[in-house]
Order: C-alpha cells, then structure tokens, then sequence
C-alpha cells in the first residue's frame, strides 16, 4: 500500500501535522486509519527519518488509532523537516508528518559593511553565538537614511558569503544610515542592533590595476613599482595610501612594504641578483571629503612578475667554480654569495 | 532510400540525434538531482510512491505499434506537464527553503531548463512532421494558453506529502527521459514509404 495522491482518499492521517518544536520538548503523535481501509493498530508501525521506532514507545487509543510518544527531541537532521511516517505492516506509506524541531533564532551580531568606490553597500554579518538553529532560518537586511528615511530591504544576497547582502544602488551620500538584520524561523524573530555609518566612512576601491614593476638600471638588488590612484575615485576628494607585498617566485611568504604613504611609486632594494618577484599593490582610500574614518583597504592588485639583473663580477666568488672550453674562448661560471643580499622594505 | 536523404529527412534525422543527446543528459542530470534531494529531504531512496496526480506515466503499452506523431504528442504532453510540476516543486522549495538550499535550487531550475528546451525540441520535430496535420495550431494555442496561465491550481498538499510528489516526479522524468531516447531512435529510423509507424507521417 503507497501513500496516494490527494485527490483519493489517504490512508490514514497523522496528528499533528508538520509541527514545530523546541529542541528537548516531547511530542505524541497519532496515526488514525481510514474507514475505508481494512487496517487496524495492530498493523502499524512508526518510522523517524526512515529508522523504527521501538514498539514501547506506541499505545493503541483506539481499534485503528497507533499513537507514538517521543520525548526529549534532537534539533531537526535536515532542515527540511524530519519525517515522522506512519507505515503498514508491508512497509507501505500510510501517512508522514514533517517535524521542525530546533531553537529560535539568535540576534545577528558582528555587522560591517563597505562601500566599492561610494556607488554601493555589501554588508555581511554572522548569525548570533551559537548559529546552529536546527531549522532554515531567514534573513533580511534593512536599511534607512537616519531620521527621516523609511526602511528598504536589501535583495541581492550571498554576495560577499553565506551571511551577506549587497545593495547596488539609490545609495545617498553626506547622510548617515541605520542597517539592521533580521533573523526569522519557524520558532521566532530576533533583530540585530542597529548599526550607523555614513557611507563616506566604509569607502573601499578596486586593486590598483596598471602595477609595473621594472629594474632599476644595472642595479641587481633593486625593482621599482609604479602605479596609479584608483581610477573610480578620481573626481572625489581623497588621499589614498598604499601598500606593496613582494615574494620570490619559488615561495610562498609576502613581505610587506607598509610605509609607502600616498606615492604611486616605490623602489624595492635588497633583492636577490637574478630572481623572480611577484609584486601586488592594494589602496586604502581614506579621509574622503574629510571623513576621519580609517578607510578600507583594497583587494591586491593581480601580481606583477619582474627578475633583477644577475650580479655584477663585483659580487661574485673570487673563483669561478666551472669553466667549459668553448671553441677558442672559455665560459667561466662564478656564484654569487647570497647572504650579502638581505631583501629590505621600505621605499 | 531518397525519402532519407530529403533535407526534411536530414533535418529530422538531425533533431532526433540532438533531441537524443538533450534527453541522455537530462536522464543524467535527473538521477543526481534524485541523490541530492533524497538526502536533503530525508527521505529512503526506496521509499515507494504511488502514482500522483498530475504526473504522467512513463510506462506504455503497445509501445512498438505507436505512430511517430503519437511519441511525439505524448512525449510533448509528458514534458509539459513535468515542467508545470517542476516549477512547483522549486516554487515550494523557495517557500520552505529560501534562496539557502542554493545548491539543490539551482539543480531544480537547470533541470527546469532542460525540459523546457526539450519540450520545445519536440515540437519543433511536430511542425516538421505535421506540415497539413490539422490540429497543430490548436495545440500551439493551448501550449500558450497554458503558459499564459501557469501550472493548474491544485490543492494544498501537506508539507511531507510535497516531499513524496518531488520524489514521484523526479524518478517518473528519469524514467521519461529513457523512454524519450528510445522514441527518437525510433523517429530517426527511415520512414517506410507507407509512411506508417514507426517513422513520422509522410510528407507530402
């Protein structure tokens, strides 16, 4: 026997149907044959989430009514519900009730946002302490100008992570804002505190774009960076400060140049004679239109690869350590002492 | 062997071959979107279902003796329908779910896609077929008036009992996209000169 479709009769009902529970609470369920059905109590049995439920936990209210007590429940194992399912002896599907058991949800906390080049808003937030609620739990973002706005409701989520939401524009300059989230489950509401900002405030850019990274004359331990002021803030005012991070080819570790101040341009010394680096630069727009927050720094523009030219017989061993005939010359092969080169920051 | 090198013959050939391809990977598509949403409603991947009302039966009778126009009208029935049933079942999923389950969402709307390509992959071979068949027009009508309106209203089903319809509908559309392979095959062959089944009608 198989559950049928609604438009026959079903089999048997279960009740309740699809409750929502509280984590720990206890739940007695009651799967009522149809008439129509030849099935008495004695014919059933209960499933959760395809596992059998033990027959002590069963009591027989009436000669085709099977109920069945489950106490202390666990959150739900899927968020769609877990499946409490009233089965015929053969196994058939008589009746399913879905149960959402879980906890409300928590205040959302830790709210920050930014704005790309003062046309836009992402904000990301995390769920409250604890997170896990067991139940799919919604969240909206809102948003207003302070004082005199009305609420408006971010759309675009999942931009920047789970937790998150962009707002692509009708975004007012010079005012500040109030931004809020809302968490809502089957269970509850909880609403975050309330976060004020002015745009001007949470100002990031794009990656500087145009790095070139070149040698510097014969100069073996020395590279020079050059690149331009963000692009997109070019008719705001703004001073912008910048920082460069360099690596050689074959590893992984940064070092960072942090002391490059608003100059577009900086010059690497203490590299290694005839080397790979990669270079990357990010932008920190800050104090625009003379707002005294901190800015926010770039992403890192996509790194610049340049070697520095190969020592000169100054820096060399006094010895070359292979010569190879070559024809009437010969190729002499010196090393160079790598400790005299000691990569410094700074610009 | 002139009637299977007509251009109306090569471009039938032609659909059928691509139509084959589109069903071979919706059949695919169908079975992972199964796993997943097995797993992400809880449910036994045995767990038998009983016929639901709305989606129609894979399983034929007879299915050697059918004409090309009767797999083609039935598979284009079947495959509207599955696409009303399946934007419910995504409708149902979002009022559930949210835009949170992305990943299964997502696999519900390409699948989606499919079928409504698919679908309009067998009525273009329809209108090669049925150049004079009366009744075409007809049924362009309906299929309009159908989108027009969207999926029929059906009564509200418990939220355990939409779980099992998914179920239903998606194992009875991978059962349909194994039978469509073996409907175009048949289409594709050369039609005899009688033009009986199981090749298309004949042109004239």
């Amino acid at each position: 026997m198989h559950l049928n479709s609604h438009n026959l009769i079903n089999p048997a009902v279960i009740s309740p149907q699809d409750p929502t529970l509280l984590i720990g609470s206890s739940l007695v369920a009651t799967c009522t044959v149809s008439p129509d059905f030849p099935l008495k109590a004695e014919d059933l049995y209960w499933t959760l989430n395809g596992r059998r439920l033990p027959a002590a936990s069963y009591s027989t209210l009436g000669p085709s009514t099977l109920s069945v007590a489950l106490a202390r429940l666990n959150g739900s194992r899927q968020q769609s519900g877990d499946n409490l399912v009233c089965h015929s002896r053969d196994g058939g599907i008589l009746a399913g009730s879905c149960l959402y058991v879980g906890l409300p949800p928590e205040k959302p906390v830790n709210i920050t946002c930014w704005s790309k080049n003062m046309k836009d808003l992402t904000c990301k937030w995390a769920p409250g302490t604890e997170g896990e609620t067991f139940l799919h739990t919604n969240y909206t973002l809102k948003y207003k100008r302070r004082w005199y706005g009305q609420d408006n409701t971010c759309q675009e989520y999942h931009t920047a992570g789970t937790y998150s939401c962009h707002i692509p524009k009708d975004l007012a300059l010079f005012t500040p804002y109030e931004i809020w989230v809302e968490a809502s489950n089957r269970l509850g509401v909880a609403v975050s505190d309330v976060v004020m900002l002015d745009i001007l405030d949470v100002v990031t850019t794009d990656p500087p774009s145009d790095v070139h990274v070149s040698r510097v004359g014969d100069l073996e331990d020395q590279l020079s960076v050059r690149w331009s002021s963000p692009p997109a803030l070019k008719d705001f005012l703004f001073q912008a400060k910048y920082q460069i991070q360099y690596r050689v080819e074959d590893s992984s570790e940064w070092k960072v140049v942090d002391d490059v101040g608003n100059q577009t341009s900086c010059r690497l010394a203490g590299l290694r004679p005839g080397t790979v680096y990669f270079v990357q630069v990010r932008c920190n727009p800050f104090s625009i239109y003379g707002s005294k927050k901190a800015g926010i720094w770039s992403d890192w523009s996509n790194p610049t690869a340049a070697s520095t030219p190969r020592s000169v017989p100054g820096f060399l061993t006094k010895e070359p350590i292979l010569a190879f005939p070559a024809g009437s010359q010969k190729l002499l092969v010196f090393l160079s002492q790598p400790s005299l080169f000691t990569a410094r920051g700074g610009c | 062997m002139a009637a299977a090198d007509s251009p109306s013959a090569a471009l039938r050939r032609d659909l059928c071959t691509r139509g084959i391809r589109l069903a071979g990977k919706m059949r695919a598509d169908v079975l992972d979107l199964l796993d997943a949403y097995v797993e992400q409603q809880g449910l036994d991947a045995s767990a038998s279902v009983a016929a639901v009302e709305g989606v129609p039966l894979a399983a034929v009778e007879r299915w050697d003796e059918q004409t090309g126009t009767q797999r083609l009208l039935q598979n284009l029935a079947a495959y509207r329908a599955f696409r009303a049933l399946l934007a419910q079942m995504l409708e149902e999923q979002r009022e559930q779910l949210g835009e949170a389950e992305a990943g299964l969402g997502r696999a519900l709307a390409a699948l989606l896609l499919q079928v409504s390509a698919f679908a309009y992959h067998l009525e273009e071979l329809l209108r090669l077929e049925s150049r004079g068949v009366p009744g075409e027009e007809e049924e362009e009508e309906e299929e309009e008036e159908e989108e027009e309106d969207g999926p029929p209203p059906s009564p509200r089903l418990s939220l355990f009992e939409q779980k099992l319809r998914g179920l239903g509908v998606l194992r009875e559309l991978a059962q349909w996209a194994v039978r469509s392979v073996r409907d175009l095959r048949q289409l594709a062959k050369p039609s005899p000169a009688t033009g009986a089944a199981p090749g298309l009608a004949e042109s004239p």
